[in-house]
């Protein structure tokens, strides 16, 4: 084991005191930023793919988008993806704005996508390349639609960052269309969410039509169906600007009600969203459900420790605190920001589990890290393994996508029947492909 | 690379070629961008991420930064992260933004060698350009701040061994193995060595094999300086590997010359095409000539060409498109190249009856093929 005073780590208790003057930015200022083993997620290319029949086009220097491509390759994704090197030339002379206008031309013709999502880079926003006018004579010319995305870290601590304004991106081939009375899209996350989730039949029952996501849709034509909608449930908060986007675009109101595991504050969610929809919603039952199963399976977690990572499709901060009144131990959280919805559960850990530490998730200290940290019983999200020694892996994709009481009730399922974890990380991070 | 690229990934840029060369001598290397250059770096140009702890970081540079070119922090912030740190350099390495809004790297560094007692330089990299490009540049600094002056020994020194190139353990084992069976002692392999000793001893050696382009400029820069001998050349088989060593043992020549051999059509190839880095496949080229009576071989590559090395039948592929057209002209029997140039066969004649070798260059396919067990080097090719 290290001395873990090679690792920086904040406690729980001094959290809010260090942050909030950084804005709930956990990463350390003044320091550079470490990239740790397992860190990552969909990435740009897939998150565009949901866009259906789209062609992806990256116009960068070579050394951005190497790791969407292999990763997109690894995984056999189907889709028209390629990429425009720009050279030292072109960013001087603004070349690189009359070559993509010309690849684009020979995309269209040879492939004849249904529309076209341009990702620039960093240095676009660095030079100011105006990329609206292509567009126009493009669009003019074939008919084609084309909208832009960025795929620009620099940008990462601005109001607008890529993890979010990606969503921005995909629902940019949207229409204002003719509002159908009781229809929502779900917003915020990759994938829609989890089938079995009781807000479908929920729904359902108070009339309401199914929810739509835009990983439902096939064709390009059907994805406008999101058009129709006339509000949006914001479970992700990556989905924020995208709605604040479609209110002014479409004309669609939303209502934030993000993906969470505790039951109170799945309740205080369907209340709200009972608030927003003007309809009773029938909750009662699944409500029911999830405080028995959780009284029936308590005492298997009790005292079990637990670190939480950063690959996980939840808030971790509210995370810990559903598994610490589920009577874990959780050690260490890695996380790079503080959710605003997270922030009222800061107090309520320092109180009841002020042993817990926060690991930056570009802590450079990291890389001093040879041995695991500490044992525990479980790791949450894929980066765990990385530094501690975990007997069980559990993993919140955004394939899983969980919501609500059934949501819960798969958490735990899924904490009770974890095969042991016995791979090696290089062999985990391969094997899950994420895109740093 | 001009054109849109449909079939290739974008190719390995040249500080992940520089990371490379460095990535295992106990230095801080700090990529001066937004942390998605780091990425590519940790996750997709370098094999050996899980199994060493290497002090690579990112500046993670941010729009305000970058926008008022506030070079303060940059400084600040290696001084924070290296300063507790037993490192035995510390090196700057350029992106795309640090090259946008022109960062001054060496300034930096120069303020930072004050506080210092370790080495502390720059690698001009600007992610835009290819591996090769950053690794040759890297080597090079190698050479100028690391060599002690000692007596000239014997053996041999190889250069230009990271794994962006196609040098991963087995073929290393194999390129040594292939030198030392005919009597030569290899001393250090740069790109592949764990410490900086063997950079340290370079004059230790009376010669320099240089494996891969990424090595010429550091092995150029050795012999103006202290006059060692390098010839470039890889071990590919046993007549080449023979001819190769005789070379380093008496090195008038830094190119290999290859005894002529008559045309044949052994296995009924007439005329082959390799793809990959100029020096390995050059070696391969002189392989095919000696061992398989493939005279009629044409090379190409997406990475640079130095011009000694070259021929008129060593192209430079700057788009798919050429590439295409290249097979499509020139009608080989026999592609050597990356996994990934199997895509150009499909789509350029589908019809055809081309054999395929798929050699992975990380720098091309990066971790979709590099953990083969392929020997592509030394007396044991598996080719």
């Amino acid at each position: 084991m290290i001395a873990t005073d090679t690792l920086y780590s904040i406690s729980v208790r001094n959290l809010i005191q260090e942050v909030e003057p950084r804005k709930y930015r956990i990463d350390r200022e003044s320091y550079p930023h470490f990239c740790p083993p397992g860190a990552g997620h969909w990435g740009m290319v897939k998150m565009a793919f949901q866009v259906p029949e789209i062609a992806v086009v990256f116009v960068i220097p070579m050394g951005c988008g190497r790791h969407g491509g292999i990763a997109t390759m690894k995984e056999g994704l189907a889709g028209s993806l390629s990429y425009l090197p720009i050279a030292e030339v072109d960013i001087v002379t603004g070349d690189h704005l009359e070559k993509t206008e010309e690849a684009l031309s020979e995309l269209i013709e040879e492939d004849s996508p249904k529309g076209i999502m341009l990702f620039t880079t960093c240095i676009d926003d660095l030079l100011g390349s105006d990329y609206d006018s292509v567009f126009f004579r493009l669009e003019r010319k074939y008919k084609v639609p084309i909208r832009r995305a960025k795929m620009n870290p620099l940008m990462s601590l601005s109001k607008k960052p890529p993890d979010m304004m990606i969503y921005n991106s995909m629902h940019d081939f949207l229409q204002n269309k003719e509002k159908i009375p009781r229809l929502y899209n779900v917003i915020g996350t990759p994938c829609p969410i989890d089938p079995e989730s009781e807000i479908h039949s929920i729904f359902s029952n108070a009339g309401l039509k199914p929810l739509q996501h835009i990983g439902n849709f096939k064709t390009f034509e059907s994805h406008m169906a999101l058009g129709h909608a006339v509000g949006n449930l914001l479970i992700g908060i990556a989905g924020l600007r995208a709605v604040e986007d479609m209110k002014k675009k479409l004309g669609q109101s939303f209502l934030p009600v993000y993906s969470i595991f505790r039951p109170e504050g799945i309740s205080e969610n369907y209340r709200l969203l009972e608030e927003y929809l003007g309809v009773k919603l029938e909750t009662e039952e699944y409500q029911k459900e999830l405080l028995s199963f959780i009284d029936s399976k308590k005492q298997f977690l009790e005292g079990k420790t637990a670190v939480i990572g950063t690959t996980l499709q939840a808030a971790p901060f509210e995370l810990a605190r559903f598994l610490t009144e589920l009577g874990m131990k959780v050690r260490y959280i890695t996380a790079g920001f503080i959710r605003p919805y997270e922030r009222e559960h800061i107090p309520w850990l320092e109180e009841n589990s002020p042993d817990l530490k926060i690991i930056p998730s570009v802590e450079p200290s990291l890389s001093s890290v040879k041995e695991p940290v500490e044992h525990v019983d479980y790791g949450f999200g894929l980066d765990t393994p990385a530094y501690f020694d975990v007997d069980y892996l559990i993993d919140i994709s955004n394939d899983d996508n969980l919501f609500g009481y059934i949501g819960t009730i798969k958490l735990i399922d899924k904490i009770l029947e974890a095969d042991e974890y016995n791979m090696s990380i290089k062999e985990l991070v391969y094997s899950q492909n994420l895109v740093v | 690379m001009k054109g849109l690229l449909k079939i290739l990934p974008p190719l390995s840029p040249d500080y992940a070629g520089a990371s490379s060369a460095l990535y295992t001598l106990g230095g801080a290397i700090i990529i001066n961008g937004a942390d998605g250059c780091i990425g590519n770096v940790t996750g997709y140009d370098e094999p050996r991420f899980f199994d060493y702890n290497t002090h690579i970081y990112s500046s993670g540079l941010r729009e305000v930064k970058a926008i008022t070119g506030d070079e303060e922090i940059l400084k600040e912030k290696i001084d924070n992260s290296v300063g507790d740190k037993d490192v035995s350099f510390i090196t700057i390495l350029g992106t795309p933004n640090s090259a946008v809004i022109a960062s001054d790297h060496k300034g930096v560094a120069n303020i930072l060698r004050r506080g210092q007692r370790i080495p502390v330089f720059t690698i001009n990299t600007t992610g835009i350009l290819t591996y090769e490009k950053g690794a040759s540049n890297a080597f090079l600094e190698l050479a100028k701040n690391f060599i002690e002056d000692r007596p000239t020994g014997s053996g041999v020194n190889i250069i230009g061994a990271s794994p962006m190139d196609y040098w991963g353990e087995a073929q290393i084992k194999s390129i040594k193995r292939a030198i030392e069976n005919r009597g030569l002692q290899v001393n250090g392999i740069w790109g592949a060595d764990n410490s900086l000793e063997s950079i340290r001893k370079a004059l230790m050696s009376e010669v320099n094999l240089v494996v891969s382009y990424s090595g010429l400029k550091a092995a150029r820069y050795m012999k103006k300086k202290y006059g060692i001998p390098y010839i470039a050349g890889v071990p590919a088989g046993r007549q080449f590997s023979d001819h190769l060593v005789e070379m380093l043992k008496s090195p008038e020549s830094e190119v290999p010359v290859v005894p002529e051999v008559q045309p044949s059509t052994q296995r009924g190839v007439k005329r082959a095409l390799i793809i990959g880095d100029q020096i390995w496949s050059m070696s391969i080229k002189a392989y095919l000539g000696l061992e398989k009576e493939i005279t009629d071989v044409y090379t190409a590559s997406f990475f640079s060409l130095d011009p000694v090395y070259r021929s008129e039948t060593d192209l430079i592929i700057d788009s798919e498109k050429q590439l295409k057209q290249l097979i499509s002209r020139l009608k080989p029997d026999l592609i050597i190249g990356d996994p990934l140039c199997e895509g150009f066969i499909e789509k350029s004649s589908p019809s055809s009856d081309i054999e395929f070798i798929g050699i992975p260059h990380p720098a091309v396919s990066s971790r979709l093929h590099w953990d083969h067990d392929i020997v592509y080097a030394g007396e044991e090719l598996s080719f």
